[in-house]
């Protein structure tokens, strides 16, 4: 009896397995094809069913989720309330972090430019690290709350985000941001703020932090091998920026692998006269 | 009456027969025995394409017994392959690897493969010769930065094939005109050249209107070699290169004027040069250039390396060809600015293939990779006489002259602005056509880019955010994926991937938000 009451229960159990797993493939299924609306019906039609805290909670993000990517229908405001409903049925879970950012990047990302919009995605992201600062969200919202101050770029914008940036660096320095950051402020200081020595030392720690994309790395070493040359008139600093812009660059397909290779030219020749080691 | 029935019915049947034979002899030929099959679709029915791409598949084939790669050509570059590969995609059913076509677009993200990790790692076929620690991406002229896909920050496709531009030339015209076929190399002698050649009655260059290739080629290729100084003034953000936010910010916000010094010079340069076009270029077209060229009509006609077969097969002269001439800093009008040479060094190659996401993904990626190995791209493209993509990949004698030039800075300042673009080719042919002088010319550009650069730049900036939000699926599902990483090198594998993610969105964003920025400035003012 008891080995058939067990068999009963393995097989509702490798049941209910199967059903869970399909519906999980189902649901991610649909937004993988970039069926959004048909992903958003199916995460309804399975919330009337499902009685699971577990699974309301899947559900509630993947519907959350289809709003929010639907870029044609434009559903981010629908996004929104999905997460709210989360953060209101949900308010001891950690994922609540994960709402209160995608409320951020909601009025940040998908709508147009609007200050009442962007007031709204900073409430959002304040909540995100301010309640949940372990969370693996707290230092992105922190990052974009900083980086929503410049949605109309200008040299007054550019001041606010770069001492918000400034902070961040140091609330959150194991951040997996530290080096997008160190690259943002470099931008900054450089294009906006024409604070040139605060661009080098941000660019040479954005590299030192390791900065991923090989089309970046070489930005920041023109840029460095450029501020040096014509802000700093530290040739000898431009040149090893340039070289290394060149070493990085071994199919010489940069496009500024031929402008550094020429200045590292010219520089070099000219120290050489002013040292008198010309031919040496 | 009956016996006629019969006759038509014995037709009917061995035409049924003949067919059902037909049928399963085709399937036999796709037959894969079990093997996983790999389908290439591509639209290049040029002489010589299909069979150089088979013997590189056959070879592969030999390699990897285990696996099965065909090829199938779907007429039609435009739009009818693009609706058949789609319908493909849609049935569920999407060939492997797909000659890339913008129409694709919309579809990358959700049946794509995404190739920046494979593109980023050094190609293993390429073990023992120079490229073997190079990521496979920088084999590639221009690093596959045609290839980039920024609404997804991707690469979703493999270059294969190289499109320069070069001026093809009738040697026997150079030679009875100045006692020589060398070409010139610089923008002095071939104005001479261009003299010389006036004296014979002949057009010494034929050109399709100051809105075709050469046209808005020159402006490119003259600023390439006199605008790299464009940097002190325009590029804020010191990457090298004037971005068109940074040209709108430079104009509206910063006070630079279309009346620069470096930018009469090229009007200058373009206007002393189009003296030598022919009476009436800007009536003629691409459709009737070429031909005229080929009739010995012109000494000299700028094209491009797509049309070296034609050419070869249809000029009945001495056929040359030499790359734009270079200003040089002894030029009397524009040397004074002279910086460095044109080049090619980040053209991108294109015949793009991508890989569909599907169960043999792995093979076509690994395909892919072992077509674009130097010695495999230098055999594809010798098939059907095209420029190889792969840096150092052997060139067919037949089209050398088009090899790039891997040298030099390219500089554009009005890229993106597209009303404008419209409004600068009429200026340029009106200023051509000596309707304008230069000085109206200059007005006529700075009225007209403070009229439509704004618009134009809010617009791109829109469409550049609106793309960017794939990237927030994209970042939106790494994030997840790190809730339920269990071991370090899966959490740092995506740690990695979500700070590249954040790279790359970063800086795309600045470009919009610089373009919002300076718009709200323009409209306080």
């Amino acid at each position: 009896m008891t080995c058939l009451r067990y068999s009963i229960f393995s097989f509702l159990f490798f049941v209910e397995a199967l059903l869970s797993a399909e519906a999980d493939t189902r649901l991610n299924c649909h937004r993988s094809k970039g069926l959004y609306k048909q992903g958003a019906r199916h995460c309804l039609t399975l919330l009337e069913h499902t009685t699971s805290k577990d699974d309301r909670m899947k559900l509630l993000m993947e519907l959350a989720a289809c709003y929010q990517f639907d870029t044609r229908a434009h559903t981010y405001e629908q996004a929104v309330q999905v997460y709210e409903q989360f953060i209101q049925n949900f308010p001891d879970n950690p994922l609540c972090a994960k709402a209160y950012f995608n409320i951020g990047r909601c009025y940040d990302a998908f709508t147009l430019e609007r200050e009442k919009d962007i007031q709204k995605a900073r409430t959002a992201y304040r909540a995100c690290y301010e309640s949940y600062p372990d969370s693996q969200w707290a230092d992105q919202a922190y990052f974009w709350h900083a980086n929503s101050y410049i949605y109309k770029l200008t040299p007054r914008t550019a001041e606010t985000a770069a001492k918000m940036l400034e902070t961040f660096l140091q609330n959150y320095p194991r951040s997996l941001l530290t080096a997008v950051a160190h690259s943002q402020l470099s931008e900054l200081y450089c294009a906006w703020l024409n604070d040139h020595r605060a661009s080098i030392r941000h660019s040479e720690a954005a590299l030192d932090h390791g900065i991923r994309d090989t089309n970046i790395r070489r930005l920041h070493l023109y840029r460095l091998g450029y501020l040096y040359q014509f802000k700093m008139n530290d040739a000898a600093n431009a040149i090893r920026w340039y070289k290394k812009l060149m070493d990085e660059s071994p199919m010489q397909s940069d496009p500024n692998y031929f402008a550094a290779k020429k200045r590292v030219e010219e520089l070099t020749a000219s120290e050489n006269s002013r040292t008198g080691t010309a031919g040496l | 009456m009956k016996h006629k029935s019969t006759i038509g019915f014995s037709l009917l049947a061995v035409g049924f027969l003949y067919c059902f034979y037909l049928h399963i002899t085709a399937l036999n030929s796709l037959s894969d025995n079990g093997k996983p099959t790999v389908l290439i679709a591509h639209w290049q029915g040029e002489r010589g394409c299909k069979e150089a791409l088979q013997a590189v598949i056959d070879e592969y084939n030999q390699l990897h017994p285990e696996t099965h790669v065909r090829q199938q050509i779907i007429v039609g570059a435009g739009s009818s392959f693009t609706r058949w590969c789609v319908t493909q995609i849609i049935g569920g059913n999407p060939p492997d690897i797909m000659q890339y076509h913008a129409g694709f677009r919309s579809y990358l993200g959700n049946y794509f493969v995404g190739l920046g990790e494979y593109a980023d790692q050094p190609n293993p076929y390429t073990k023992g010769t120079e490229h073997e620690s190079i990521p496979w991406k920088d084999t590639f002229y221009g690093g596959m930065s045609g290839n980039w896909e920024p609404q997804l920050m991707d690469y979703y496709s493999i270059p294969n094939t190289m499109y320069t531009k070069r001026f093809y030339y009738n040697k026997n015209i150079f030679r009875k005109a100045t006692g020589s076929d060398k070409p010139p190399e610089t923008m002095e002698e071939f104005i001479d050249i261009c003299q010389q050649i006036e004296t014979l009655g002949i057009i010494p260059v034929i050109v399709e209107n100051a809105t075709g290739v050469l046209g808005v080629q020159f402006m490119t290729t003259i600023l390439s070699q006199i605008g790299w100084s464009f940097e002190h003034d325009l590029d804020f953000n010191h990457d090298g290169m004037v971005q068109p936010q940074e040209f709108m910010r430079g104009v509206y916000v910063d006070g630079f004027e279309f009346s620069d010094a470096r930018l009469n010079a090229g009007l200058d340069l373009m206007q002393r040069f189009s003296r030598h076009w022919g009476k009436g270029f800007n009536a003629i077209d691409t459709t009737i250039a070429p031909f005229m060229f080929i009739q010995g009509k012109g000494a000299c006609y700028f094209g491009g390396s797509w049309l070296g077969r034609q050419m070869l097969d249809s000029c009945e002269f001495d056929l040359g060809s030499f790359p734009f001439p270079l200003v040089t800093s002894d030029d009397p009008v524009a040397g004074d600015f002279y910086c460095g040479p044109w080049g090619e060094n980040t053209k991108e190659p294109g015949m793009a293939l991508a890989v569909s996401k599907g169960p043999n993904k792995h093979i076509a990626i690994d395909f892919l990779r072992f077509l674009t190995t130097r010695k495999n791209n230098s055999a594809f493209n010798a098939g059907p006489a095209w420029v190889p993509g792969v840096i150092g990949a052997d060139i067919t004698p037949a089209v050398r002259a088009f090899q790039p030039l891997i040298r030099g800075k390219s500089v554009g300042l009005f890229d993106g602005v597209r009303s404008f673009q419209i409004e600068y080719k009429r200026i340029i042919q009106n200023f051509l056509g000596d309707v304008y002088d230069r000085e109206t010319a200059s007005v006529e550009l700075a009225k007209n880019y403070r009229k439509t650069g704004r618009g134009d730049n809010l617009r791109a900036a829109r469409d550049s955010k609106r793309r960017l939000l794939k990237v927030e699926e994209i970042r939106n599902d790494v994030d997840r994926q790190r809730l339920y990483a269990k071991t370090p090198k899966e959490k740092k594998l995506l740690r990695d991937r979500l700070t590249k993610i954040y790279e790359t969105q970063v800086y795309g964003l600045n470009s919009v938000y610089a373009t919002f920025g300076t718009a709200a400035e323009v409209e306080g003012r």
